[in-house]
């Protein structure tokens, strides 16, 4: 009886660890931050705050300690809903005052937000609820950050692509600011220290922040792509038993109405076109192209909620969109542009989307040192002079692998963040 | 005695050549912190010295970390300081393997007692006046 009793306890327990074992698997793949990353937004229009929020939040605690903040961080949002209240209110004159001096401001506290890609300050505007219209500050004025800085009580100034910075506005009620910025220093948020701006054997060009700690990042296995965009294929054509279906050997399906063109590729890739003639185009605004964009996606396939926007090109008529996914809050680089809509005249003229998913966590890593990163690019690829340098994922052998990303004079590196050896992108399945 | 001259022109423009070379082989340079004192107990540092040195960094006379340098010559650390004074130590093997000690001497202050300190001063003059 005893011995019967002793067996039901140890297949007691073996069941409740294989329970549990299966509800961490599960969690991690079907509601976890995996799967988080990769859900669409496919039945409302998008948002332009869901993909133009900064990247990063650099907070200055003074004294030259930083952290840096990415929006999966818990105080991203936060000091981003302060940052929109702040400037919000925000009625006065705007003043340029120079361009920004880095070493002076660091001794103070302050938060900087700092966007993927410079925006039009017409843009910012309708982003940070803005007020002020001013001669001093064009809508086409590129501003690359928002800094709040502990000046004439705190300031909030724009700076533009060059450092210069413009202040729109200061408060002297600012115990909201103190408190959130003494919150995250008690957090124990890892420490980030400036990269010393040293020529004697390499240059850094622009203000890079590094961490001081290990940080552990995971490594995803990557899902193969579901090709059932066959079942989108009608919203791209205005009658589509008009549309020919032609079937291409190596298994892409194009459909053609004699104007519009959609091919999609065997492995989950889709390419549209509709050429516009000359006579029909004229230049749309850059906030009404950039918002078709991003709702046509969501109607074409659907918009990552992790998307956002990573660069764009402006043509005499027309204005090219790329957006990127963030995994863990980190950019995911493929071999190319995954995700890129050309507008033009408010409509758009291409169109391009190539995206998988993450599957599951396969391991964690601690990566490396991103001044280890930069020693491999000086020493194996001569280097003189960094441009940017940050974590991000790259696509690689069927994983999504964190990698140090290094911007240089001889061009852009993917360092593998786990032994600091050099990845090299190339073109698999449908983005050859 | 011209060849004297010779000689110790030649001797001097030796050891300029020396002195030159050596220099060259052991830059090492602290760039952050810049100021002697802080009220962060969690220091960053960071600097740059000769590719392929070996720098072991020393708190009060306690060993910390030792890095070694890559091709970029550039590094980094973080220390906690105590309060007072803070000995920091880089005892730094150069690829000549030239061992040279650099130290800096920070003062951690506690933003707490230096407000108190402040208030009492202010106390001070008032009841002095």
């Amino acid at each position: 009886m005893k011995k019967d009793g002793f067996n039901f306890l140890v297949l007691l327990l073996l069941v409740c660890t294989s329970l549990f074992l299966s509800y961490m698997t599960w969690s991690q793949i079907s509601s976890g931050p995996v799967k988080k990353s990769f859900e669409l937004i496919e039945n409302r229009p998008v948002d332009l705050e869901e993909f133009l929020k900064p990247s990063q939040v650099i907070v200055s605690f003074g004294q030259n300690t930083h952290t840096v903040l990415n929006q999966e961080n818990p105080y991203f949002e936060e000091t981003w809903g302060y940052l929109k209240s702040f400037t919000g209110k925000i009625n006065s004159s705007v003043s340029v005052t120079g361009t920004a001096n880095t070493d002076k401001s660091l001794q103070k506290r302050g938060i900087e937000f700092v966007f993927d890609s410079s925006l039009p300050y017409s843009l910012l505007k309708t982003l940070l609820n803005l007020n002020v219209d001013t001669p001093v500050l064009k809508d086409d004025q590129r501003i690359v950050s928002v800094v709040l800085a502990e000046e004439d009580g705190l300031s909030v100034f724009l700076k533009g692509e060059s450092g210069e910075l413009f202040k729109i506005g200061s408060t002297k009620e600012y115990g909201e600011f103190t408190s959130i910025v003494t919150r995250i220093k008690e957090a124990k948020t890892p420490l980030y220290t400036l990269l010393p701006k040293t020529n004697l054997y390499i240059k850094i060009s622009k203000d890079i922040y590094i961490p001081l700690d290990n940080l552990q990042l995971p490594v995803y296995s990557v899902k193969s792509a579901k090709n059932n965009l066959q079942n989108i294929a009608p919203k791209f054509f205005p009658d589509f038993t008009l549309a020919r279906k032609i079937e291409e050997k190596d298994g892409a399906i194009i459909f053609t109405d004699g104007t519009r063109g959609l091919r999609i590729f065997p492995k989950g890739g889709l390419e549209f076109t509709r050429p516009l003639f000359k006579e029909q185009k004229t230049k749309g605004n850059f906030k009404d192209s950039l918002t078709n964009a991003a709702n046509f996606i969501a109607s074409h396939g659907g918009f990552p909620k992790s998307a956002y926007l990573s660069s764009y090109k402006i043509n005499n008529q027309s204005f090219t969109f790329v957006f990127r996914e963030r995994l863990n809050g980190l950019p995911l680089i493929k071999s190319k542009d995954y995700l890129v809509v050309t507008v033009e005249d408010n409509q758009v003229t291409y169109y391009y989307r190539w995206l998988k998913e993450g599957e599951k966590i396969e391991e964690r890593i601690t990566a490396v040192s991103p001044i280890k990163a930069i020693d491999m690019a000086v020493g194996t690829k001569k280097i003189k002079e960094i441009y940017d340098l940050y974590l991000a994922y790259v696509e690689k052998d069927g994983f999504y692998l964190p990698v140090w990303v290094i911007k240089t004079d001889k061009g852009e590196f993917y360092v593998d963040a786990k032994n600091a050896s050099e990845i090299t992108l190339t073109p698999s399945g449908d983005d050859v | 005695m011209k060849r004297i001259g010779i000689a110790l022109i030649l001797v001097l423009m030796m050891l300029f050549l020396f002195t030159t070379l050596a220099s060259a082989e052991e830059n090492f340079t602290i760039f952050k912190p810049e100021k002697d004192s802080t009220s962060e107990k969690v220091l960053p540092i960071s600097g740059q010295t000769e590719p392929d040195s070996v720098i072991v960094v020393f708190l009060n006379g306690e060993k910390k970390d030792e890095i070694t340098v890559g091709a970029s010559g550039i590094f980094a650390t973080q220390l906690e300081l105590t309060e007072g004074v803070n000995r920091i130590s880089f005892k730094v093997t150069f690829p000549s393997g030239i061992t040279k000690t650099f130290t800096k001497k920070i003062l951690l202050i506690n933003e707490d007692q230096m407000s108190t300190s402040i208030l009492q001063l202010i106390k001070a003059i008032l009841i002095l006046k």
